[in-house]
């Protein structure tokens, strides 16, 4: 088939083609007529539909093999490294939302000694990298803040949630209720509100608080339930408080009972 | 306070559905939505994960493990850098890296093929995952010493068309000259091996909901 023809394929060629398309074996001309047939084309393609998909279940027949262990280092060095293409678009708009500029840290808002009478927890701040230790960082902070830090540090079990809107930490507690720690929350438009959620392992999400902050530098919450159960912690960005999610998480973090 | 349970699978908005979907594993669903956020730990965990089957099918392709590590290493970096790409509602987070890697060994074996471009492979996946539950379920339904039996069925023309394709590469007019077969051949055995497979693997469905059994031992498909 030529490239005209193949730019003209019709509904019994793509047909006849479902097989090569799943697994790859289309050249480029053939493989681009094919997908935008499928996109366009009324008829519903059943079987070529069903097909793909199936490359990965042929993969699943090999026998795993153990990489170097260097492997792992690599690919998380190169990780840290590499921005991710949508983190990378918002950023320069610098106005998409919630994404619109870093606060200040303030360490002396009344907001913050207030918060952590009550956390008995504390975060590794992050505006000026992740790579600063917990300890250095505290070591130039208050001598409060050092000795909440010696608590988290003696065993508190702390999970790191990051995300396009900031960066903190979900503090477990031993007693009742846990804590979230955010540091360099991005300022919201007039009238929104951060939600915090935990969800299960079946996804269902819980709303456990909120946070309405225009600078909030370090904001500290009580969570209106414990980590117990859960299997993740989430931020979004809603209007009001909400029972449901109504847009997608602009932090992530996951929590190991 | 009280637990309030929220049905949040028919609510949420249409592009927005970053909870969970009934067809893909809880846990990768979560993962991806992580690693979506920036965490890059949870692309550390999709690595412990599946890291090990990557290898396997890169070197499998490449037949070079320095290469095959390579191409595993590229293809998580393009996971985490691309992550916007992956849409759910097509298929696996697994599936998706499975083929981001395939593909990218094929792009190697095939050389500096001059229509496949870096981020090539990457597009190409999104085409290759499809909506169909059928392949999703029997990941979690199966081994992969049964999914061998079920492949060792299939006639051998066609199985070794799907092998020449699926792990070598070829195109199906490779695959006709190399087995000396037309090209309709070549192309209706993929079609036909495909279709055979896909009716040994499929699940009975009753109405709405799908009972699967997954593995946990050693054998099992779920980590």
């Amino acid at each position: 088939m030529s490239s005209a023809q193949s730019d003209a394929l019709d509904c019994a060629r793509a047909d006849e083609l479902a097989g090569a398309a799943a697994l790859g074996a289309l050249d480029t001309t053939e493989s681009q007529a094919i997908t935008q047939h499928v996109a366009t084309c009324d008829m519903p393609h059943a079987e070529l539909r069903e097909l793909l998909g199936s490359n990965a279940v042929l993969a699943l027949a090999l026998d795993p093999m153990t990489p170097n262990p260097t492997l792992r280092e690599r690919i998380m060095a190169s990780v840290a490294a590499t921005p991710q293409a949508h983190r990378a678009a918002i950023a320069p708009a610098g106005d998409s939302g919630a994404s619109i500029r870093r606060s200040r840290l303030d360490w002396s808002s009344v907001g913050l000694w207030r918060g952590l009478a009550g956390a008995a927890a504390v975060v590794i701040i992050a505006l000026g990298g992740w790579n600063i230790g917990l300890r250095q960082q505290m070591a130039v902070q208050d001598a409060a803040l050092s000795a909440i830090a010696d608590v988290v540090i003696g065993g508190q079990p702390a999970y790191s949630v990051t995300g396009l809107a900031g960066s903190g930490y979900v503090i477990d507690s031993d007693g009742p209720g846990s804590t979230f720690l955010v540091a360099g929350l991005e300022e919201l438009p007039s009238g929104d509100i951060y939600e915090l959620w935990l969800l299960d392992a079946a996804g269902t999400p819980l709303a456990v608080g909120t946070i309405e902050v225009a600078d909030p530098g370090l904001a500290v919450v009580a969570l209106e339930q414990d980590l117990s159960g859960f299997a993740l912690f989430a931020v979004t960005v809603e209007a009001e408080r909400v029972d449901t999610p109504t847009g997608d998480p602009v932090m992530v973090g996951a929590i190991r009972n | 306070m009280p637990r309030r349970s929220v049905a949040v699978f028919q609510v949420i908005p249409a592009g927005r559905p970053w909870l969970t979907n009934s067809d893909s594993p809880i846990d990768d669903t979560l993962l991806a939505d992580r690693i979506r956020a920036g965490d890059r730990e949870a692309l550390g965990e999709l690595y412990d994960r599946y890291a090990s089957l990557a290898l396997a099918l890169a070197i499998r392709v490449v037949t070079d493990r320095f290469t095959a590590e390579d191409v595993v290493h590229d293809a998580f970096v393009a996971i985490w850098q691309h992550i916007d790409r992956f849409d759910r509602s097509r298929g696996s987070l697994r599936g998706w890296l499975l083929t981001v890697v395939r593909n990218r060994a094929i792009d190697r074996i095939r050389g500096a093929r001059p229509t496949m471009e870096v981020g090539a492979a990457d597009e190409r996946s999104l085409l290759r995952t499809g909506p169909n539950p059928t392949w999703e379920l029997a990941i979690a339904r199966i081994s992969a010493i049964e999914l061998r039996v079920v492949l060792a069925t299939l006639p051998a023309e066609q199985r070794e068309a799907i092998e020449l394709a699926y792990f070598g590469g070829r195109t199906y007019r490779e695959i006709a000259r190399l087995t000396g077969v037309p090209e309709g051949t070549a192309s209706g055995r993929l079609r036909l091996g495909l279709a055979k497979l896909r009716d040994a693997l499929r699940v009975p469905v009753d109405g709405q909901s799908v009972a699967v059994p997954v593995r946990t031992d050693g054998e099992g498909r779920e980590p």
